[in-house]
C-alpha cells in the first residue's frame, strides 16, 4: 500500500458511518441499493463489509431496519433513520465543513 | 429460501461464509448470514452468467474479511479467554486449604472450626468461582468436615455392646457382643462415604480448573 493509499482507508474509516446516514436522511433504502451506491462512490473496498457496519449502526440505535416481501424478488432489509441517527447526521455537516476547510487550508498553503 | 435457484460459486460462498463465522456470536452470526444471502439473490439472481456472479462475489469481500469486518466492532472475538483471571487466586487457595484440612483434622476441633471458617469465608469472596460452583462448593466440601465430625462421633457411640454372664454357679463369664447397629448397615455407611469423596473429588476438580482461569 502507498502512503496515498493509506491515508484514504484511514479517511474512509472515519467518515464512511456517517455517509452511510446521511444517505438514508431522505428515505428508508435497503442494503444492497446502499452498498452499490457506495461501491460505485469509491467509499467502499468490499461490499460485503457494509453489512457489519449497518449491524452496528443498527445496535447504537442509530438507523431502525425491517424486512419487507418485494414483487418477484426476495424479501429486502430496508434502513431509515432513528432520532439519534437525524441528530447524528445533523452534527456531522458542520462538522465535516469545517474539518474540510482546515484540511484545504493547510493543503494549499504548502504549496504556494 | 430460493435455494434450487442459487447459483453453485454462491452456494459455496455462503458455505465457507457459515464456517468462518463461527468465530461470531450466534446472533451477529445469523444475521450477517441473512444479510449476505439476501445481498447475493439480488446480485445474482436466476440465470446471471457466471462471470458477473464471480465479479458479485469478488466484489463482496471474502467471508474471513467480512467477518474480520463483524469482529472490528467488539474490541475481542468471543473465542478469546479473559486476559486476566480476577482477583489473584488466594481466596480459592484458601477456601480448598481451609475446608479439606477441617475434614482432615476434624476431631481436633479446637483447630477445625476456625479453618472450617476460613474456608467458607474464602469461598464465599472468591472472584473467579460462579455462584453455582460456590454452592456445589459448599455442598461438597464445606460440609466435609461437619460430615466427618459426625461420622467420628458416631462411630464412638454406635460400637459394639458386650456384656458378660456370668454364669450360674460362679464359672467363667461368657461375653456376648453385640453392635447397636443393624445388621449391614455397616456396608451402607461406606457406600454412601465412597460415594460422597467421589463427589467432593469432582467438585474439587471443577474449582481447581475455574480458579485457573
Amino acid at each position: 500500500m502507498t502512503v496515498a493509499d493509506n491515508s484514504v482507508t484511514q479517511l474512509r474509516r472515519g467518515v464512511l458511518e456517517h455517509c452511510v446516514l446521511a444517505l438514508l436522511a431522505g428515505e428508508p433504502r435497503y442494503g444492497y441499493d446502499l452498498v452499490t451506491e457506495l461501491s460505485e462512490a469509491g467509499l467502499i473496498a468490499s461490499e460485503g463489509t457494509l453489512y457489519p457496519l449497518l449491524s452496528r449502526l443498527r445496535k447504537e440505535q442509530l438507523v431502525e431496519t425491517t424486512w419487507q416481501e418485494s414483487s418477484g424478488g426476495p424479501p429486502r432489509r430496508y434502513y431509515s433513520l432513528s432520532p439519534r441517527g437525524e441528530s447524528a447526521v445533523a452534527g456531522f455537516r458542520p462538522a465535516w465543513t469545517d474539518f474540510k476547510r482546515s484540511v484545504d487550508d493547510i493543503l494549499e498553503r504548502r504549496t504556494r | 429460501m430460493m435455494t434450487e435457484n442459487r447459483h453453485p460459486l454462491v452456494s459455496d460462498y455462503l458455505a465457507r461464509l457459515r464456517t468462518e463465522a463461527i468465530r461470531l456470536d450466534a446472533h451477529d452470526a445469523s444475521e450477517l448470514l441473512a444479510d449476505i444471502e439476501a445481498h447475493l439473490a439480488e446480485a445474482t439472481p436466476a440465470g446471471t452468467p457466471e462471470a458477473d456472479v464471480r465479479n458479485a462475489l469478488d466484489r463482496l469481500g471474502s467471508p474471513s474479511e467480512l467477518v474480520d469486518a463483524a469482529l472490528g466492532g467488539d474490541q475481542r472475538p468471543h473465542t478469546q479467554p479473559p486476559a486476566t483471571p480476577a482477583g489473584s487466586g488466594w481466596a480459592e487457595a484458601g477456601a480448598v486449604l481451609g475446608l479439606v484440612g477441617a475434614e482432615v483434622l476434624a476431631i481436633a476441633w479446637p483447630l477445625a472450626i476456625p479453618l472450617w471458617l476460613l474456608g467458607l469465608v474464602c469461598l464465599v469472596v472468591s472472584k473467579r468461582w460462579d455462584a453455582g460452583l460456590k454452592m456445589q462448593g459448599f455442598f461438597a466440601v464445606g460440609l466435609g468436615m461437619p460430615i466427618a465430625w459426625f461420622l467420628v462421633v458416631s462411630a464412638g457411640y454406635a460400637s459394639t455392646v458386650c456384656t458378660s454372664q456370668a454364669t450360674s454357679g460362679g464359672g467363667e463369664s461368657a461375653t456376648t457382643c453385640t453392635s447397636s447397629l443393624p445388621q449391614g448397615s455397616g456396608y451402607a455407611v461406606s457406600a454412601l462415604i465412597i460415594g460422597f469423596l467421589i463427589f467432593q473429588l469432582i467438585t474439587l476438580r471443577k474449582m481447581a480448573r475455574a480458579a485457573r482461569g
